[in-house]
């Protein structure tokens, strides 16, 4: 009887091993209805290029607010936008982009020394 | 003994499972947008097909647009143009309506010939990659369908901002609520004889900066009446607005004492 018993519970824990293996690891529970805010931190970035390009496009500071807020929650969104116009100068990469991005840190009030210069380029 | 093993693992799979997927899932904290919901998904569309039109940016846009791994991408982009354009035209709209052109050009209606037909000046620039998006190739663009049964329209000008908000400033204050701007050129010098357009549901004023030079000769001001929410633009685009909504709610001054929101906007000219 207690032979019977151990070979169950063997039986038992390897069969739990097994599907939190699959549960957890091979085949994890996916849904959908997730909160924007657990986006991966490369689509976060990817969110802020496009606020800004799409406030470049329709000058709607609101709707910005509104694309950006369910992602970086209820924080200022300016120092955020400022921050990735700021990288942006570092990365070098082209000054359009970064007037967008500056343009929308300052439409939030979040200037910078740095960012300024390219508050005056063309949309 | 055997079946008495397999049985133990079979229960053991169920309880394990049960407790990977029911009680504690994997939580997702690098979620694709895919992953998100619904809401979230359309206004990323929307801002994919906004930020195509000023970017110009296939690939980038298509790599946007895949993280949401629709497989109709078209005809959801076009059922949520039918939406947006309820309302008239805006923004919003014809953005779709470019984007469901360039995606699959068959799921072109008529309500959007008028956005496409509308010449678009995008932004020539190089856009940045980030390193998470994969290239993806672009695809073929198909010609559209001829047809006789779409009905003339006639396009207009995709608006463009001809200015720039500095900053747009709340003032909690026991006065008269008030919009007040400032436009300025770089170097902050006041420009007077500015067209500043202030706009709400309903209704539309305008001033002219300068009237008031005790406060600067890019001044001017406007009164705002409680519960109405008013948006600003300026230059001879009147009704593309700059700012947000902008609304004199109630507020505590620093003295504590009772008021109500004013806004200090500055304005800045987009050299082209």
């Amino acid at each position: 009887m207690i032979r019977r018993l151990l070979v169950a519970f063997i039986g038992l824990a390897l069969g739990v091993g097994i599907g939190l293996f699959v549960g957890w690891f091979a085949w994890p529970a996916s849904f959908t209805g997730a909160p924007p805010s657990v986006l991966a931190p490369g689509w976060k970035n990817e969110a802020i290029w496009m606020a800004a390009q799409a406030y470049a496009y329709d000058g709607d500071l609101e709707a910005a607010s509104g694309r950006l807020a369910p992602v970086f929650g209820s924080v200022d969104l300016g120092p955020i936008v400022r921050e990735r116009a700021e990288k942006a100068i570092d990365e070098g990469l082209p000054p359009d982009e970064i007037a967008r991005l500056a343009r929308l840190a300052a439409a939030y009030g979040a200037r910078s020394p740095r960012a300024d210069p390219f508050l005056n380029r063309a949309p | 003994m055997r079946a008495i093993f397999l049985i133990g693992v079979a229960a053991g799979i169920g309880l394990g499972l049960a407790y990977a997927w029911l009680i504690d899932p994997v939580e997702f904290t690098t979620a694709d947008p895919y992953h998100v919901d619904a809401r979230y998904r359309e206004a990323w569309l929307v801002m994919a097909a906004e930020a195509y039109l000023v970017g110009d940016d296939w690939d980038r846009t298509k790599a946007r647009l895949d993280g949401l791994g629709d497989p109709n991408l078209a005809h959801t982009a076009a059922a949520l143009f039918e939406r947006y354009s309820v309302n008239g035209p805006d923004p919003q709209s014809r953005a779709l309506a470019h984007l469901v052109e360039r995606l699959d050009a068959s799921a072109v209606t008529a309500g959007m010939l008028v956005y496409l037909e509308t010449p678009i000046t995008p932004t020539p620039s190089v856009t940045p990659s980030p390193a998470s998006i994969p290239p993806t190739r672009a695809p073929t663009r198909p010609a559209p369908t001829p047809t006789d049964t779409f009905p003339t329209l006639t396009p207009s000008a995709t608006p463009r901002p001809e200015f720039a908000v500095v900053s747009s400033d709340s003032v909690c204050e026991t006065s008269p609520p008030q919009i007040r701007v400032t436009v300025q050129d770089a170097e902050g010098r006041g420009l007077p004889g500015v067209d500043v357009w202030i706009t709400w549901d309903g209704g539309a004023d305008r001033f002219v900066t300068g009237l008031k030079p005790e406060f600067g000769a890019g001044f001017g001001d406007f009164d705002m009446q409680p519960d109405v929410s008013y948006r600003v633009g300026a230059g001879s685009q009147s009704t593309l607005a700059l700012t947000g909504s902008l609304s004199a709610e109630p507020c505590a001054t620093d003295a504590g004492a009772r008021g109500q929101l004013s806004w200090d906007v500055v304005l800045q000219p987009l050299t082209p």
